[in-house]
């Protein structure tokens, strides 16, 4: 290699969801990068789940489609059946969620890293990094190599120090089939960073043909399947089934005798796994009372041999998940591909982390994804674009991005990594943001589109395409100002039960009573709108929003006047070197979390835990005194 | 600098004397022009003069008569535009001038929050920063000691039940609407409308029970009117046992309203004698005739007197929801005859005189029924502060908007989300917050979540 061939502007070390999302990211800002991986054909595996989107994940997907990533892309190459989740709930809930061809969308990523300008793809296991006066400049390979970089960003996933347990059983990985990585925990904890355990799990894996597939029910995906993406041309996904299936009591006995087999209930496990993804030895145990739990078998790719038994996550030894499995009608002889296992691995506390993803102690350290203590491709996925933008624009000498709490799910995600404590592998839920009703799906572009130009995310053909959707829809919801007579809607308001108008009335009073939908208007309304030029489902989307901003207009105003109070706080930063065990004002907890965490801003410091209103008091009263 | 608004009593809770309310931000002057019940005055509030005022609540229901100050930013001790009211000491007139400064948009300070203004806005020498934050400590701490003192026992177990309660609903709205990917449950609205409709009558009783306690500790307000020269001032000073009230017979000699702290037995009242109803052309008249209106929609009960020679006289709408006494006076006059038909054709009314003390007894007795308070009610669970009152309302308020959205709108499951959580908020006033993550916590407890 010639000097040069070891020198980048950013590396990025771990080709997963993260690692991924990050280097393309930093490529399309023009910056020369680096994706270092273990294996140069497993970029953006799925590890667990075949599927991308879910509640609250759909809304992460598409606010990285408008920042300019790729997971939404990815996911409508790759998809096997869509569906928009929660229809029947309230709008700001829906979620897209799509179960996906697992090969497909690897290669599909994999050709974006290969066929990307600016973009290196290095094979190589990075065990060490090197810094110098608190500012990282390169790393070292297992092989003694050294790339050099002043910008690195870490994305090792469940790999650092990864342990596999199948009952007793324990096997050194990073994911089954893949060795694990040892060297960067000891390499960041010995500068200082504090690191920590957890652990996940995943269902086992079986032979197609030991199904008895005439037994089960089916699932299809949506008919009129909406992309993820907003750049997405030609969509046009098969809509293939998956499959249902139900535990039974006997099922749950023979797991319940032999639960102290799985490592977490016999103390083999300390670390914490995610409660909202429980093994089934969990559900179990803890809801003995449910008769059945439903099972999704889900295929990994298409016309795969290989199918994901969804609902079924276990560390119970393979003879128990078999057992018990085999009693479940349909899988009486049912054969394993590869077992359930659980996984523990490496994490650091993303308390100490800037808004940015950077290290606040090492210069130049971003770190995103998983060993940030999330878990899931979206959360993973969302870091990774975000630490990749600021890892080059920290090249580039620009103005890193970051994301409020009230304009993006990954806003919610970053903050709360940085202020929280991590008691288990972190997962999006949208009651966990305060003004969910403004973080819809599909307002995605209303909320980050100016912010992705500013910053130079998209190219201006994206930009202008969503431009003029927000156009459309801000001319819709202006021309429901218009009135609507009552021989114009009388009759449709009868046939709905709905009381009739004595005299003309602006469509929107209309539109914001229960039940009444902006095809229930007059269609002088929606037609003619000159935004015949969009696809259907973008129109169709137009009309969500604009139903949505007049039917909701009270609350979103009320959402909008809290974050106007809360906005000074959020301005108000505070230094960096601020003593806070110098203050005996503060409360000994508030103390101790508040120096730990080291918050940027005064909003952050309010949001740590432990932290009182009083404290926030005494804090922004010194901030004062230390100006 | 554009900081809301805040309000709080400057001087310690307390009967008698003068008691300081203070205003401190940019709309200060406005929520006190607002409180002013006199539109010549409005506006006219001269920087560092003080202005005798009469002030009203949202309802023009008058409040007192005050001195008011203004400062005008930065002129004042907090640096911003600040107003000092000047009231009589008794807690329930304190309490209703802050509760409708904050009908009117202010809220009531934190802790050292003046102080801290003033120090944010330069008032304050730099040095002082350490002393005024461990100010601000001590007061939280101190407050919140108070609180816990307050939300000994009972109440504290009533209103974290309540909590709990509306965590549960939140749960079962969040559980569907975060993390089941099924269909909506059908019976989703009538667990919630179960639950939240409970605590909606919990909190209202509450609510009532303030009022039980504010008459307790700060005494129930009783009015007596009547026409004039029936005997209404001698019933004020016969039943204190005093002569706080000029009498005479002429008409219209008590033009202004007097009041008087007494204790019934035990229990306290402020007993209020007013200028007799009755249309006359006389100004000043008049004016203590408004008062008495004033008065009669803000009381606690009201002591209507008649004599035998002004039977029948209805000259207001009194108040409803107001309980009343119907009394019929100087039966010393009558003769035993006359004394037996007017029992049977007035039955509703209590015969006494003034005089000679006659039935008094009877009516202090009556008084205090028609309160509903006895002497003992310590083992009631009340709320006791203005704050806890406010924190109440608005969950309550938002409660009833939850029965309302869940009565209908159905699967409107985000906005009752709001509401509800808005509703623990309040609560969190009083019991400190409620976070996403004891929802969830409560949610990965209750439910079997994950496919
Ligand atoms: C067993 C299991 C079960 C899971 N269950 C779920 C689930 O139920 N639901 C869910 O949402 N998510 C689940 N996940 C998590 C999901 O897979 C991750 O959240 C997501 O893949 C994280 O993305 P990432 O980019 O952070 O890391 P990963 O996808 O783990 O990628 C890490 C990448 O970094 C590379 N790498 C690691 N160390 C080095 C090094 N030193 N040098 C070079 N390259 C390196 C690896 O080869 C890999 O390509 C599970 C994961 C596992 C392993
Ligand atoms: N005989 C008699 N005279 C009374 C009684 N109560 C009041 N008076 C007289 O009635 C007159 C008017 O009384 P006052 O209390 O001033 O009436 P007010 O205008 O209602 O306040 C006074 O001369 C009192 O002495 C009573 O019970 N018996
Ligand atoms: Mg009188």
């Amino acid at each position: 290699m010639k000097p040069s061939d070891n020198k980048f502007d950013v590396i990025v070390v771990g080709g997963g969801h993260a690692g991924a999302e990050a280097a393309l990211a930093s490529a399309r800002l023009g910056v020369k990068t680096a994706l270092v991986s273990q294996d140069k054909y497993a970029i953006a595996r799925m590890s667990c789940n075949p599927a991308i989107g879910g509640l609250a994940k759909g809304q992460i997907v598409r606010e990285i489609d408008v920042l300019g990533g790729i997971v939404g892309l990815a996911a409508d190459a790759a998809g096997l059946q869509f569906k928009l989740l929660n229809r029947s709930k309230g709008r700001s809930v829906w979620s897209p969620r799509a179960q996906t061809d697992k090969r497909v969308y690897e290669s599909y990523v994999l050709h974006l890293v290969e066929t990307s300008e600016n973009l290196t793809l290095l094979r190589g296991e990075v065990v060490d990094i090197i810094d110098k006066n608190y500012s990282v400049s390169g790393v070292i390979l297992r092989n003694g190599e050294r790339l050099a970089s002043n910008t690195v960003v870490i994305t090792c996933g469940t790999f650092l120090n990864g342990l596999i347990h199948i009952g007793n059983r324990k096997i050194l990985a990073g994911r089954m089939g893949e060795s694990n990585s040892v060297g960067i925990t000891e390499s960041l904890t010995r500068r200082g960073i504090k690191s920590g355990r957890l652990k996940t799990g995943t269902p086992p894996r079986l032979f197609k043909e030991s199904v008895n597939w005439e037994k089960l029910d089916t699932v299809a995906g949506d008919e009129n399947p909406v992309p993820f993406s907003y750049r997405t041309k030609n969509f046009n996904p098969p809509n293939i089934p998956c499959h249902i299936a139900k535990t039974n009591s006997l099922c749950h006995e023979i797991i319940y005798n032999d639960i102290e087999r799985a490592p977490l209930f016999s103390g083999d496990i300390f670390s914490k796994g995610p409660r909202y993804c429980p093994s089934i030895e969990d559900k179990i145990f803890r809801f003995a009372h449910h008769e059945s739990h439903t099972l999704f078998l889900e295929p990994e790719w298409r016309d795969s041999d290989q199918i994901y038994v969804n609902g079924f996550a276990s560390s119970l030894p393979e003879d128990v998940q078999l057992n018990a499995l085999r009693q479940v009608s349909g899988l009486e002889k049912a054969e394993f591909l590869r077992p359930g296992y659980a996984i523990e691995y490496d994490f650091f506390p993303p308390a100490q982390l800037k808004a940015t993803l950077e290290s606040k102690f090492i210069n130049g350290l971003y770190f995103a994804g998983q060993i940030n203590g999330t878990s899931g491709y979206e959360e993973a996925s969302g870091q990774g674009l975000v630490a990749g933008i600021n890892a080059a624009k920290l090249f580039l000498r620009q103005k890193p991005l970051t994301l409020r709490r009230d304009e993006a799910y990954i806003g919610v995600l970053i903050d709360d990594l940085i202020t929280k404590d991590t008691m288990e592998p972190y997962r999006m839920f949208t009651s966990r943001a305060e003004h969910r009703l403004l973080l819809r799906y599909s307002n995605a572009d209303q909320r980050l589109a100016e912010k992705a130009k500013q910053y130079g995310l998209i190219s201006d053909k994206f930009y202008d395409f969503l431009f003029n959707k927000l156009q459309a829809t801000e001319r819709l919801v202006e021309n429901l100002n218009k009135c609507v007579s009552p021989n114009e809607i009388n009759g449709t308001l009868s046939d709905i039960n709905g009381t009739t108008i004595k005299h003309s009335q602006p469509a929107r009073q209309i539109l914001k009573r229960p039940g009444i939908k902006l095809a229930h208007l007059p269609k002088r309304f929606t037609e003619n709108n000159d935004h015949s030029n969009f696809d259907k489902h973008i129109i169709d989307e137009i009309h969500t929003e604009a139903e949505t901003i007049i039917k909701y207009a009270g609350y979103i105003v009320r959402q909008y006047e809290q974050i106007e109070r809360l906005k000074s706080q959020d301005k108000l930063s505070i230094p960096r070197d601020f003593n806070y065990l110098s203050i005996n004002s503060l409360s000994n907890e508030a103390r101790e979390k508040l120096d730990f965490v080291k918050p940027e801003t005064l909003g952050q410091a309010i949001r740590v835990s432990g932290v009182t209103p009083a404290d926030v008091g005494v804090l922004s009263v010194m901030l004062y005194k230390s100006k | 600098m554009n900081y809301d608004t805040i309000v709080a009593p400057a001087t310690p809770y307390g009967i008698g004397g003068i008691a300081v309310v203070r205003l401190s931000g940019p709309q200060s002057l406005l929520i006190v022009n607002k409180l002013i019940n006199n539109n010549d005055l409005r506006l006219k509030l001269k920087p560092r003069h003080a202005t005798l005022v009469n002030l009203q609540d949202e309802n023009s229901v008058a409040i007192d008569e005050s001195i008011v100050t203004f400062f005008e930013t930065p002129n004042s001790y907090t640096g911003e535009d600040l107003i000092e009211i000047s009231c009589h000491g008794s807690p329930v007139v304190v309490d209703k001038i802050i509760s409708t400064c904050c009908h009117f948009g202010a809220r009531i300070a934190d802790p050292g929050e003046f102080t801290k203004r003033a120090f944010i806005n330069g008032k304050m020498d730099l040095v002082q920063a350490e002393a005024v934050a461990s100010l601000i400590h001590s007061q939280s701490v101190e407050s919140s000691q108070l609180n816990l003192r307050l939300l000994h026992g009972e109440l504290s177990t009533k209103l974290n039940n309540l909590r709990q309660k509306l965590i549960d609903a939140v749960s079962m709205v969040e559980f569907e609407l975060d993390i089941s990917e099924d269909e909506l449950q059908p019976d989703l609205n009538s667990h919630v409308l179960a639950i939240v409709a409970e605590q909606s009558q919990q909190i209202h009783e509450l609510l009532s029970s303030y009022k039980q306690a504010r008459m307790l500790n700060h005494g129930a307000l009783v009015v007596i009117a009547g026409p004039p020269n029936v005997g209404k001032s001698t019933l004020l000073n016969t039943l204190s046992e005093t002569d706080r009230a000029i009498t005479s017979n002429l008409p219209g000699t008590t033009r202004d309203t007097i009041d008087v702290p007494l204790l019934l037995d035990g229990v306290p009242i402020n007993l209020v004698d007013t200028a007799g109803i009755r249309q006359t052309v006389e100004e000043l008249e008049q004016k203590g005739v408004n008062r008495t209106f004033n008065y009669l929609k803000k009381a606690d009960l009201i002591i209507l007197v008649h004599d035998p020679g002004e039977v029948e006289t209805l000259y207001y709408n009194y108040p409803k929801n107001v309980p009343i006494i119907k009394i019929m006076n100087k039966v010393d006059l009558l003769t035993k005859t006359e004394l037996d038909s007017i029992q049977t054709s007035h039955s509703k009314q209590l015969l006494i005189s003034a005089k000679t003390g006659f039935n008094i007894k009877l009516l202090k007795q009556q008084i205090k029924t028609s309160l509903r308070i006895s002497s003992s009610l310590s083992d009631n669970i009340t709320i006791t502060t203005s704050r806890q009152q406010r924190a109440l309302k608005q969950c309550f308020n938002n409660i009833n908007t939850t029965i309302e959205l869940l009565n209908s709108q159905r699967s409107a499951y985000e906005l009752i989300s709001i509401e509800l959580r808005e509703a623990l908020d309040a609560i969190g006033a009083i019991l400190g917050k409620t976070t996403p993550d004891d929802i969830l916590n409560n949610i990965f407890n209750q439910f079997c979540v994950g496919k």
